[in-house]
């Protein structure tokens, strides 16, 4: 157990910080720390607060040593996500050294793999067009909330107007809300109610207040607390941003 | 037959959804598939209510999650999310919030306790499927 305390330290919260940013529930990346720590003959303590990361290890001569970093915005990409678990699992099970392991997960990290845009937009479409068919039903109105979906989808990722997820939600709402009443005299049959109701499935952040729950009932209290308000901070905007756009459009009743 | 269709476009849904969070094309069917059977579950159990059937679906979900991820050895988050996305209410706390800003509180609040409560049995259902998988592969 040779391994220098700092490189040790170094590789664990960037590897909390990548699985953070990536999608992985705070209980899981503490696990998966203090796993890293112990393998390497530390003593661990992780504390993980929404965006923030703490690490304190102790080696077995009582140097002790804590770092803390902010993770910044967190986002979900599965695909980098499995790759750094699949890291993490190698490196605990004693296959891989730290040096490399640490190369890897900087890889992984500056991968930049995403599916063309094509892709994306009918994954976006027929989520969109889906969740209206099973939520509110009716198929003029799954079509364009289809239409509907892709075009907000592609607004919101591709033209980012300000690197600001409160004001995202809010414009996300404002064009849903006018592209709407722009679609439903096109689609005969359609209802606003159900347009809207399928395009706002992206941008509810159900996922969050899910999420929120689960970790407050597996004891990460303050993480799911803070998740949660964010989540009615996200709801917020959605919904002023789509009562902002009946106001412009006028006469909208939902 | 509408059951079936309609879980059907439920998994297609949670499958697109999957992939876009930049899923592998398997993972997003596994995703997919998962949200499937979390509809039919959801589906059938209606009648007991709608917490009841939310808190089986999301059981279900969970433990199918988890079971695949365990055979595929990777974590169980990318499967379960496109089949809990069906679930969630985020469409009920849409119609709550909505409800707030033309100024009937009353139903407002009405639905936000309703959405709380949902939410509150999905995650509920993912705590106890995560116990159940931990007990099965404890003893193996």
């Amino acid at each position: 157990m040779s391994e220098d305390i700092g490189k040790a330290l170094d590789f664990m919260i960037n590897t909390a910080a990548a699985l953070m940013r990536t999608g992985s529930p705070t209980t899981r990346t503490e696990i998966w720390v203090s796993k890293i720590g112990q393998k390497l003959g530390f003593e661990v303590d992780a504390a993980i607060i929404y965006t923030v990361i703490y690490i304190t290890i102790k080696d077995s001569n009582g140097n002790v040593m804590t770092m803390t970093k902010r993770t910044g915005n967190l986002s979900s990409d599965f695909d980098k996500f499995i790759k750094i678990d699949a890291l993490v699992k190698k490196f605990v099970d004693g296959k891989i050294n730290l040096s490399d392991a640490h190369s890897e997960l900087k890889s992984i990290v500056n991968s930049d793999f995403s599916y063309p845009i094509f892709i994306r937009l009918i994954a976006a479409a027929l989520a969109c067009g889906g969740f209206e068919y099973i939520l509110v039903g009716g198929l003029m109105s799954a079509i364009a909330s289809m239409i509907l979906g892709a075009i907000v989808y592609s607004a919101t990722n591709y033209i980012s107007l300000l690197d600001n997820r409160f004001f995202q939600q809010f414009s996300s709402g404002v064009i849903i809300a006018i592209g709407a009443w722009i679609l439903s005299p096109i689609f005969k049959g359609s209802t606003l109610n159900g347009i809207i109701s399928g395009a706002i499935m992206l941008f509810v952040p159900g996922l969050l207040i899910t999420n929120g729950f689960s970790e407050i009932s597996q004891g990460s209290v303050i993480s799911g607390t803070i998740k949660e308000s964010e989540a009615l901070a996200l709801l917020v905007a959605l919904v002023f941003g789509i009562s902002a756009g009946s106001v412009f459009v006028r006469g909208m009743k939902f | 037959m509408n059951l079936i269709v309609q879980s059907l476009i439920a998994g297609l849904a949670s499958g697109s959804f999957t992939l876009l969070y930049n899923a592998k094309p398997f993972d997003a069917i596994l995703g997919g598939s998962i949200g499937f059977m979390g509809w039919l579950i959801y589906s059938l159990t209606f009648g007991y209510g709608i917490i009841a059937s939310t808190l089986l679906a999301a059981l279900g979900i969970g433990l199918a999650g988890r079971i695949l991820s365990r055979i595929r050895h990777i974590p169980s988050q990318p499967l379960i999310v496109g089949g809990i996305v069906v679930l969630v209410p985020g469409f009920t706390a849409f119609k709550a919030m909505n409800a707030f800003v033309s100024g009937n509180s009353v139903q407002g609040t009405t639905m936000m306790l309703n959405a709380f409560l949902m939410a509150a049995s999905i995650g509920t259902g993912l705590v106890v499927s995560v116990a159940i998988t931990a007990i099965i592969f404890r003893k193996k």
